[in-house]
């Protein structure tokens, strides 16, 4: 069954203009004037039963309106969607039972509680057979290794260690689709990259579909299948992970400290982008050169203090990916 | 993976209810244990509601005896303190519903609420007057205690304690609905704060905290009877230093009455507000 | 006389800016000054009615009542609207803001004081000035009584808050328990102190000088007994003493370290 169904989906925000001064404010009283924006235009994709996908953009791409919609807190301009076989804005409520969803910056944690009073309660609200709970909390608990976190108040742990028992809390109810939205911002590396296994691992075992937006390309690479690219409010590439990795994500950048100052500075393969006292950046070209020989050379030549290597900004890529779109 | 997408919607309608029974009653427990952590906090609001039934025992004993009197419209002085420590004890209880709700609407986390399987009125129902309960009830033992150690005479009516305790539930309620019609008018105004601040106010003075409405002038008596301030604090109070069945009975309809048209209000603005959502998101 | 000028000097600087400041967020700055006015509107309000049943409790009138309002008010504008950062020392040493000052060439405790000043504080002073018009008991001496009155109660404002958050040297972050003390001073002061006798009376002219704030002054005006206007004088002297005192022995603990377990 489609987990997920869009049909050009739109979204346009109506905001009151209002001028400036007290006589702006008059103004916008007594003849008020509309600025549109088009956050979503004409969206359409689909997401099979057990798929991860990732929905990439830039910030203001429409990432946050599209997952709005799609849990019913948004009503869309034009165009249809449904969810789990439910139209979102007519069927929140009985939809809201059958997804988990974890939007970064908010928490649905009880900050002054351990994570296991906010588990009771949302059983109860979710309306969990009480056996059901016990059993589905301790697989949770074992699974995302949150024995010693369970008691602990909220407000005590660590931003990873209160991301894993949120993404926890939002598996409680056993839900068919699970929405992301950021869910690694702010984490560390190590916390990432648990967070990421897990989401696996979930995805493997129960075939919960996960829908994830992100702008970290890390996240998407580790998690997903699947990715749409959004831009300005319109779908720019819908295709599996590796062929975007393929095709597109086709830099690495190095960031290099070295031990002496530098006098003069040449690297075959790579491309000097900055250059400091102590300190280079470059971009290596994948398809043409080997990281690994690269970094060979560097650490034979110069006296290499720390070593940096970063994918492209996710700007850079969507960028890329839409003149390569628009040629 | 659950295959029972279709349960929800075909349950009888007392299966539709009965989680309704234990859902929201779990809410209010949640929320009574995160108060507990803030005992230290309870400790300094009950040093004022001591402090300020402690001055309001030494106004009204000076006045009393300097004016030589016994009774002032009906009430005796210690029917007076105990009224007043009552309504103290009520006001006091009142968790900051209007900014909470002011800054879950300005941060968006009403929207989160919608991806919710609850009621975002019922729920925030529940976490109010689990707060205000257990404040109190330990603002009451305080109060009394001091009042009984200042008078040492006790001027309720026992009889009536567990009707009264109706009242004080009903006014609760009453309270949640004026203060979350507050909070709710944060999605089209800036400053929920000075509404509250000005109802706030008039809670003091028309709501008979401060002094028994029977001791005003009749103007403001009258212009106190058209709202539903004064079943707020007044009418428990009166009915804790006075009680009698038939006028717990014609408070108790006004209580609800109110709650009726209030809740009725609080409903369309969360409806109105929810709408503007949808439009225009969080 | 060249450190008093230099710290008047400070304080003036402090006050264009923070008027400045008030000036940018006009509306903020009008919502506060209204909402003060309805606060003590409310109390004016609160206390006709309470003397429409009886003409005089222990001795005293809806005007004296009023005069003693007047004197508050204007005492408590005055201290915020000069010295606002009264009530935050204890949150300006927990998080160690207090090595800003201690850094640069001014008297520290007159720069902690004047550097934050609430400008909407001016509109209590007004509403001060309005009660006592509405009182009835002006009087070129009365009016000349009143201001002395009020200077000493805008002392006694600033010094015992100064007392109070010192504590924070000596006990840890006292910032609650020092603001709870300081709103039990205004809350009892507002009321006739007549009504409190025995150990509350000795109490509230002592360690929590609400009477000074509230009786001395409005028997002041009342009876015109000079001497009070000397005992007033001499009760913020003392208290000034001991503020102060406070205040400097605490720095000297905080400068020699011996306060890590301040610092979050």
């Amino acid at each position: 069954m489609r987990v997920i169904q869009v049909e050009n989906l739109a979204k346009v925000f109506r905001t009151k203009q209002k001028p400036e001064g007290l006589k702006g404010s008059w103004q916008a009283v007594i003849r008020p004037k509309y600025k549109e924006v088009a956050a979503v235009s004409d969206l359409s994709f689909s997401v099979e039963t057990g798929e991860m996908l990732a929905f990439i953009g830039p910030n203001g791409a429409g990432k946050s309106t599209t997952i709005k919609m799609l849990t019913g807190i948004l009503h869309p301009s034009a165009g249809s969607a449904t969810v789990l076989g439910m139209v979102p804005w007519r069927q929140r409520y009985q939809l809201a039972f059958h997804i988990g969803s974890v939007f970064g910056q908010k928490s649905q944690l009880w900050y002054h509680l351990p994570p296991s009073d906010t588990i009771n309660l949302l059983g109860r609200i979710y309306e969990m057979d009480p056996t059901e709970l016990r059993n589905r909390r301790a697989m949770l608990v074992e699974v995302f290794e949150l024995q010693e976190l369970m008691e602990t108040p909220v407000r005590k742990l660590s931003l990873g260690q209160r991301m894993r028992c949120e993404i926890a809390a939002s598996l409680l109810h056993k839900p068919s689709l699970l929405l992301l939205d950021e869910p690694t911002i702010g984490l560390d590396v190590v916390a990432r990259q648990k967070i990421r296994d897990l989401i696996r691992w979930m995805n493997r075992e129960e075939k919960i579909t996960v829908f994830l937006t992100s702008h970290d390309t890390g996240d998407i690479e580790s998690i997903c299948k699947r990715a749409v690219v959004i831009n300005h409010g319109n779908i720019i590439l819908d295709d599996s992970v590796s062929t975007l990795r393929r095709d597109y994500i086709k830099q690495k950048i190095v960031d290099l400290k070295l031990a002496n100052r530098l006098e003069h500075f040449a690297c075959p393969g790579a491309q000097i982008l900055k250059q400091g006292d102590y300190g280079v950046k470059l971009l290596v070209n994948t398809e043409s050169d080997s990281i690994g020989a690269v970094l060979e050379y560097l650490v034979g030549h110069y006296p290499v203090l720390d070593v940096t290597i970063s994918n492209p900004p996710l700007d850079q890529v969507i960028a890329q990916i839409y003149t390569a779109k628009s040629a | 993976m659950r295959t029972d997408l279709t349960s929800v919607a075909g349950r009888s309608a007392i299966g539709r209810l009965w989680p309704w029974v234990v859902k929201y009653p779990e809410v209010a427990r949640t929320n009574l244990q995160n108060q507990l952590v803030y005992v230290f906090d309870f400790v300094w609001r009950s040093i004022f509601l001591l402090i300020i039934v402690y001055i309001f025992t030494q106004l009204w004993r000076t006045t009393f005896s300097s004016m030589g009197m016994t009774s002032l419209n009906g009430y005796t002085l210690s029917q007076i303190l105990w009224y007043f420590m009552f309504a103290e004890t009520i006001v006091l209880s009142h968790p900051a519903l209007s900014d909470t709700i002011d800054a879950e609407v300005k941060q968006g986390s009403v929207a989160y609420a919608l991806t919710k399987p609850y009621n975002y009125v019922v729920y925030n129902y529940c976490v109010f007057t689990s707060e205000a309960a257990i404040r109190w009830c330990v603002n009451l033992l305080i109060g009394c205690g001091i009042v009984y150690a200042v008078t040492g005479e006790v001027a309720c009516s026992p009889q009536g304690l567990p009707l009264i305790l109706i009242s004080v539930l009903l006014s609760m309620s009453l309270q949640f609905c004026l203060l979350m019609a507050i909070g709710l008018t944060a999605f089209w105004l800036e400053d929920t704060k000075a509404v509250f601040f000005i109802y706030q106010k008039l809670l003091f003075i028309l709501g008979g905290m401060l002094l028994p409405l029977e001791v005003y002038p009749p103007a403001f008596q009258r212009l106190a009877s058209f709202l539903p301030l004064r079943f707020v604090v007044y009418g428990p109070a009166r009915l804790f230093v006075g009680f009698d069945y038939h006028t717990w009975l014609a408070f108790t309809a006004a209580q609800l009455g109110w709650i009726f048209v209030l809740g009725g209000l609080v409903a369309l603005l969360y409806r109105l507000g929810v709408k503007k959502l949808n439009v225009n998101g969080g | 006389m060249l450190t008093v000028a230099k710290n008047l000097g400070l304080m003036t600087s402090y006050f264009r800016a923070n008027l400045g400041m008030a000036m940018e967020y006009r509306v903020s700055f009008i919502t506060q000054v209204l909402g003060m006015a309805l606060n003590n509107s409310l109390w004016a309000l609160f206390w006709w009615l309470f003397f429409q049943n009886f003409p005089s409790i222990g001795g005293w009138q809806y005007a004296d009542l009023l005069v003693l309002y007047a004197v508050v008010t204007i005492g408590f504008g005055t201290a915020m609207s000069l010295m606002g950062n009264c009530n935050r020392i204890s949150r300006i040493i927990a998080e160690g803001h207090l090595d800003y000052y201690l850094a640069l060439p001014e008297n520290v405790l007159i720069h902690v004081l004047v550097s934050r000043m609430d400008i909407y504080s001016v509109g209590d002073i007004v509403f001060g000035i309005a009660v006592y018009i509405i009182s009835g008991s002006v009087s070129w001496f009365n009016t000349l009584l009143l201001l002395a009155a009020s200077l000493l109660t805008a002392a006694i404002f600033v010094l015992f808050a100064v007392a109070a958050h010192s504590l924070t040297f000596y006990l840890g972050n006292a910032e609650t328990l020092a603001s709870q003390l300081f709103n039990a001073l205004i809350t009892f002061a507002m009321y006739p102190t007549s009504i409190f006798r025995g150990l509350a009376r000795v109490l509230l002219f002592t360690v929590l000088p609400a009477g000074l704030i509230g009786l001395v002054p409005t028997e002041l005006i009342r009876g015109h007994h000079l001497q009070l206007l000397a005992f007033l004088a001499a009760a913020v002297l003392a208290m000034g003493i001991i503020a102060v005192s406070l205040f400097y022995r605490g720095l000297r603990r905080y400068e020699s370290g011996n306060l890590i377990s301040i610092r979050l």
